[in-house]
C-alpha cells in the first residue's frame, strides 16, 4: 500500500507492506538514525516523534502513520548537536548505539515538559536502555543541557 | 516476525464487526505492542481499530469513560482523572516499560486480553469499573476478569465509576520498565474496602478475603490489617522467572499492609 508520510518536513509518498513496521520504513528512506535494537518494544533505540510524540518505531505499523509528520534525529540535528555536546563532555556517549534515540527523547521531553526536576527526567528516559554508561553520565549531560538552554 | 496476510482498517464499529464476526481467525489489532514480543505470528485476516475513533478520555458527572484504544499514557497524563483520582493512574503506570511504549500501548489492548503482568487491570479492578462491549453490552470488570466472554466481542470503552473515597496502588518489580512481580490495587468505595491483586503471575482476582475482613470490622487497626494480609496471602501464587509464589505469598502481605495504610491515611 502507498502511505503519505512528513518525514522531517518532506512530504513523500512510500510503499509499505501491511505488517511492515515504521522502524523499517524510515531506515529504508535514509533515516539510519533509527537503530533496530531489540525490535521488542523493550530498549527505545528506534525512537521517533510521530506527530510530537515519542513512540517506538518498531512496534508502530508503518500503515498507522499515514498523513502524519514523524521527526527522526535527522529533524532536528541543531539542538540534538547542543545535547550531544554535554553528552560527550560527560563521557556518557561510548559505543553511542543509543545515543540517537536518547537525545531524540529528551528533546521531546524538554518540549513537554518544559523545565524537568531529576525525578522528572529519570521517568522520562527511563524507556531508553543503555547498556554501556550506567545512566549517571547520561543524567549529568541531561541535566547540563537543560540547565544552560 | 509478525506477518500479516491481509490487513483491514475498518473506518465504523460495524464495518469492524463485520470482517470480525465473519472471519473465524480475525486477529484484532488495538495498540499493537505486544503483538512484537511474539517471536512468530502469522495474521491471516487482522482488524485494525486504530481508525474507529475509540481514542479519548471524558468525564461526566458520575465517571470517566476512556475509549479502548486510549493510550496507557494518556490515561496516566490527563490531568482530570489524576486530579479525582489523586494520581492513583499515574502511580500504577508510570513503570510501565517506558514513555514510548506507553504511548503506543493501549487500555483495550491491555485489558481485553486479561493479561496477567499488567499493572492496569489491577488498578481498575480495584475500583469499580466496568467496560462496554459492542455486542454483549456493558459488563463490570470483575465479572469479565472472572468469566471472560462466551463470544467475541470488540471492547469499545471502559466506565470508571467516580465513587471512590480513597486508593492506592503498589507494586514490586526488579527494576523500574520490567513487568511486576506482584501489584496490588486497595481503593475505599463508600465506605467499603476493595482489593485487587495481579501479577500472581496469574490473571488479578479480588482478595474477596481480606475484603470481608476489613469490612465487617468496626475499626480497622493493625490486627485487623494483619489479618487481612494473612488473607491475602492465602490466594493462589504462581512461581515464573522473576519469583516464586512462596514468595509473591509473603510480599502480598507488605504490598497490602501499605496499600491498606495509605488508604486508612487519607480517610483521616
Amino acid at each position: 500500500m502507498i502511505i503519505n508520510l512528513n518525514i522531517n518536513g518532506s512530504n513523500i509518498k512510500v510503499e509499505v507492506k501491511e505488517d511492515e513496521y515504521l522502524s523499517e520504513t524510515l531506515r529504508n528512506n535514509g533515516c539510519k538514525s533509527v537503530k533496530r535494537g531489540c525490535d521488542k518494544s523493550t530498549c527505545g533505540a528506534c525512537t521517533v516523534l510521530v506527530d510530537g510524540i515519542p513512540v517506538l518505531s518498531c512496534s508502530y505499523f508503518s500503515h498507522r502513520a499515514e498523513g502524519k509528520s514523524i521527526t527522526t534525529l535527522e529533524g532536528v540535528i541543531e539542538e540534538a548537536e547542543k545535547l550531544g555536546e554535554h553528552i560527550i563532555n560527560e563521557g556518557a556517549d561510548q559505543c553511542g548505539f543509543c545515543t540517537p534515540s536518547l537525545a531524540l527523547t529528551t528533546i521531546s521531553m524538554k518540549r513537554e515538559l518544559g523545565n524537568p526536576t531529576e525525578e522528572d527526567i529519570k521517568h522520562y528516559i527511563n524507556g531508553n536502555l543503555c547498556r554501556c554508561t550506567g545512566y549517571e553520565a547520561q543524567m549529568k549531560g541531561i541535566k547540563k543541557y537543560l540547565e544552560v538552554e | 516476525m509478525i506477518r500479516i496476510r491481509n490487513l483491514n482498517k475498518p473506518k465504523t464499529m460495524e464495518e469492524a464487526w463485520e470482517i470480525y464476526s465473519n472471519k473465524n481467525k480475525a486477529k484484532l489489532i488495538a495498540g499493537g505492542a505486544f503483538l512484537r514480543l511474539s517471536t512468530d505470528l502469522y495474521i491471516g485476516e487482522a482488524v485494525d481499530l486504530f481508525d474507529l475513533n475509540l481514542n479519548g478520555i471524558k468525564e461526566t458527572e458520575d465517571a470517566f469513560t476512556v475509549g479502548a484504544m486510549t493510550t496507557l499514557r494518556q490515561l496516566e497524563t490527563d490531568s482530570a482523572l489524576n486530579s479525582w483520582f489523586d494520581n492513583y493512574f499515574a502511580a500504577a503506570l508510570k513503570n510501565i516499560v517506558g514513555v514510548q511504549l506507553r504511548n503506543i500501548a493501549t487500555i483495550g489492548g491491555t485489558v481485553y486480553p486479561r493479561y496477567g503482568f499488567s499493572d492496569l487491570i489491577t488498578a481498575l479492578l480495584a475500583l469499580d469499573v466496568d467496560l462496554q462491549f459492542y455486542k454483549s453490552g456493558r459488563i463490570s470488570l470483575e465479572d469479565y476478569m472472572e468469566k471472560g466472554l462466551l463470544e467475541k466481542d470488540i471492547l469499545v470503552e471502559i466506565i470508571i465509576k467516580k465513587n471512590i473515597n480513597n486508593a492506592s496502588f503498589k507494586m514490586m518489580r526488579n527494576s523500574k520498565g520490567d513487568y511486576a512481580i506482584l501489584n496490588c490495587g486497595v481503593s475505599c468505595i463508600h465506605g467499603k474496602y476493595r482489593i485487587a491483586i495481579g501479577g500472581r503471575p496469574g490473571r488479578a482476582v479480588l482478595a474477596t478475603d481480606a475484603m470481608e475482613i476489613l469490612n465487617a470490622a468496626e475499626k480497622i487497626d493493625e490486627d485487623i490489617i494483619g489479618k487481612a494480609c494473612n488473607a491475602a496471602a492465602e490466594l493462589a501464587y504462581g512461581t515464573n522467572i522473576f519469583g516464586s509464589g512462596q514468595y509473591r505469598s509473603a510480599m502480598s502481605k507488605v504490598l497490602l499492609k501499605r496499600g491498606i495504610r495509605e488508604v486508612l491515611g487519607n480517610d483521616n
